[in-house]
């Protein structure tokens, strides 16, 4: 029944060159995204969400450095490519038209000095050169339609001419354009207001559905998480704590770390809307942890928590892992 | 709507170019004039002490040399200037008696054009290639050097650069045999058994009598180039429309081209037009050392011949031609950059 493996991320380690040493933005973190399914990874400002996202399609920023691991994927024909390992022009025949990304914050992301148009054309020429503009014209349109958006108006406007909510959702259609099996998505909605949030994320899913994407996105707000993603992935100082799917995620967490992450939502419904926050903040990255890098602010910590870093586990639902001495158990 | 707003910023700038003109057509008029020990109080105070010529009779030669009615209010002789500027009249030669300004200039200033022009294109076109690659290779070993030269040239005064070449080139009997270039020979703008005009001779002539200026614009202007294209394209190489473009999977030929380059271009397309300005300032130090008939050279032979007409005449043109290319440097600009017209359209 489970769809086939399209990602797969396999220990990958990246540190940045600081100059006060090595700082671990991710650290041995595994993670499969299967073809159809909606991946996504939460965890508080600074944890390694888009270092590692953007690890997969090649562009960290200099003085990056991928120190170990894999970054597997199933191409067309049951090949299975490491990225990390491909050639450069291979790697861009996938890009886009197999892999596409959205940024985090995308209010740049359009070339200023070219009309939208141009940044819509350029991308298909890139991979199907034979492709007339009037063809590429008429599919923009569409798609630019279908995020709610007047499409003569973007394509024929400059990037500074269109409002940030605008820009990002242009992007999304962008992201579209070559129907990639996957698509990168960082903090997708953050410029948005309420009601268009809401709309985007339908969107997703109808578009999900139809054309069978994969998403990888990362949110700071957990009530898209349960509308949009079939598994959630908690990180936490680089590391990936906990894997499960999401109904579980939910109903059943096991790391107190992503325990805080879900009582931190405010809750309107409530008389008084006391906001919880977890205590304290994340460790520095640069110096080395021995147990669990969540230890200090544990309120579920043991002795052996910070003396050794707990493996990956499963619970008792086998799609269901975490990271933890003493996991949450509903008591 | 966005013609008007082309069209809007073209009148504005071009109101803003003659604006500038005319202020500084004033100002040379204020100094002529007005200032206390003005040229044309000094001229008659001259004529009047040393040949004894009479009030009226020195006033009426100055006026003549000066083409001003000196016997007319400050103001009318104001407007009949502003007249005369306009027609671009500026009278005639105090040294060569009967020789308009005008025609004076019109035969140095395209020299001088010519080789500033020039050296600050190849300097342009050379820096800016080696800025963008060096930006490119930062980890390269040699990107450290090449900087290191670059900002280096650009630290060095021109002249220095001119009498440098001057030796390397001219001097310096390399191998025993003679200088490469013969200086002698290269005295003024073009030799004389060629013909002016358009034929491969002629031109071949010129450039050769205009290396050395243009050498010595281009390796003084050169470094500038590189170390501001450097910057601005490492800037602009980790903006997010160049990461994403690459994540779109574009050839990182045209990512150069449509993304990288043009956006690195646009901080430093001004700076283009207020360079042009500077050294043609600068041309009147190294049309001296060159001996090249330059509109440098003639404003040094009118300052110390006290030629006033020619000095003004030559303050105003170099103002003008200063002027103008900013002008078009800013319609560059806007062409290049759509959010500058924007930015000022409301
Ligand atoms: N260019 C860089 N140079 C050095 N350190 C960096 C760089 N980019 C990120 N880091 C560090 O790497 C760690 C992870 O950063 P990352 O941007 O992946 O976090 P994030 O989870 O995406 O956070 P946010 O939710 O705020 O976007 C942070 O501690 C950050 O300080
Ligand atoms: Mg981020």
């Amino acid at each position: 029944m489970k769809n086939e493996k399209l990602l797969d991320i396999q220990n990958l380690s990246v540190s940045f060159k600081t100059k006060r040493g090595f700082l671990k933005a991710v650290n041995n973190a595994s993670l499969t995204i299967h073809e159809n399914e909606s991946v996504a990874l939460i965890g508080e400002s600074g944890c390694g969400k888009t270092t590692l996202s953007t690890s997969i399609v090649d562009i960290l920023p200099l003085g990056a450095m991928i120190t170990d691991g894999k970054i597997l994927y199933k191409d067309v024909d049951e090949k299975v490519l490491n990225l990390l390992e491909l050639k450069k022009s291979k790697l861009r025949t996938l890009l886009w038209s197999k892999i596409a990304m959205m940024f985090q914050a995308s209010q740049s992301s359009f070339n200023p000095v070219k009309k939208i148009r141009m940044d819509f054309i350029d991308t298909v020429k890139a991979h199907k050169p034979r492709m007339s503009e009037r063809e590429i014209i008429k599919r923009s349109e569409e798609l630019l339609k279908m995020v709610m958006l007047d499409a003569n108006l973007v394509l024929n406007s400059y990037p500074h001419e269109l409002s940030g909510g605008m820009k990002q959702r242009a992007l999304l259609a962008l992201s579209l354009l070559l129907e990639p099996k996957l698509i990168i998505l960082d903090e997708p909605t953050t410029a948005l207001d309420l009601l268009t949030q809401e709309k985007i994320v339908v969107l997703l899913n109808e578009l999900k559905q139809q054309y069978g994407f994969s998403y990888l996105f990362i949110t700071h707000d957990l009530s898209i998480v349960s509308e949009l993603a079939d598994v959630v992935v908690t990180m936490y100082a680089g590391r990936i704590i906990e894997k499960s799917p999401v109904k579980e995620f939910f109903k059943n967490t096991k790391h107190p770390y992503s325990l805080g992450l879900i009582k931190a939502i405010p809750k309107l419904s409530l008389d008084h809307t006391e906001l919880f926050s977890i205590p304290g903040s994340p460790p520095d990255l640069v110096e080395d942890t021995i147990g669990c890098p969540f230890a200090p602010r544990c309120d579920r910590r043991l002795n052996r928590c910070s003396l050794e870093m707990p493996n990956m586990i499963p619970a008792d639902n086998p799609h269901h892992e975490y990271a933890c001495w003493n996991p949450n158990n509903g008591d | 709507m966005k013609i008007n707003n082309t069209v809007l910023f073209i009148i504005k700038r071009l109101l803003k170019m003659l604006f500038t003109i005319w202020v500084v057509t004033t100002i040379i008029f204020f100094l002529i004039r007005l200032m206390p020990s003005n040229p044309v109080d000094r001229y008659v105070e001259e004529q009047m002490v040393q040949y004894g010529l009479s009030a009226e009779e020195a006033r009426a030669k100055a006026s003549f040399l000066f083409s001003m009615d000196l016997d007319k209010s400050m103001l009318e002789q104001y407007i009949t200037y502003l007249g005369q500027v306009i027609r671009l009249d500026f009278g005639d030669s105090l040294l060569s008696p009967g020789v308009p300004v005008m025609a004076i200039i019109a035969e140095r200033l395209p020299w001088t054009l010519f080789t500033v022009g020039f050296g600050l294109l190849l300097s342009f076109i050379i820096g800016i290639s080696a800025g963008a690659i060096l930006a490119y290779r930062r980890d390269k070993w040699y990107e450290p050097v090449v900087s290191g030269i670059a900002s280096f040239l650009s630290s060095i005064p021109d002249f220095l650069i001119a009498i440098f070449l001057l030796i390397l080139f001219g001097v310096v009997a390399w191998g025993g045999g003679n200088p490469i270039l013969p200086i002698e020979l290269l005295r003024g703008n073009y030799s004389m058994d060629v013909t002016p005009g358009f034929n491969f001779a002629f031109i071949k002539d010129a450039i050769m009598h205009g290396f050395l200026p243009i050498m010595t614009y281009t390796v003084s202007q050169v470094g500038i180039w590189v170390l501001l294209m450097k910057g601005s394209t490492i800037s602009t190489l980790s903006a997010d429309y160049v990461t994403l473009a690459k994540v779109r999977g574009i050839k990182p030929r045209r990512i150069l081209s449509a993304y990288v380059g043009r956006n690195a271009l646009l901080p430093i397309s001004t700076e283009f037009a207020m360079r042009l300005g500077f050294i043609i300032g600068g041309s009147l130090i190294i049309e001296q050392l060159f001996v090249y008939q330059g509109i440098g050279l003639e404003l040094l032979k009118a300052t110390s011949g006290q030629d006033y007409p020619l000095m003004q005449g030559i303050f105003l043109i170099m103002t003008i031609a200063i002027v103008i290319s900013s002008f078009l440097a800013e319609i560059f600009y806007a062409v290049l950059d759509p959010r500058i017209k924007a930015k000022e359209g409301n």
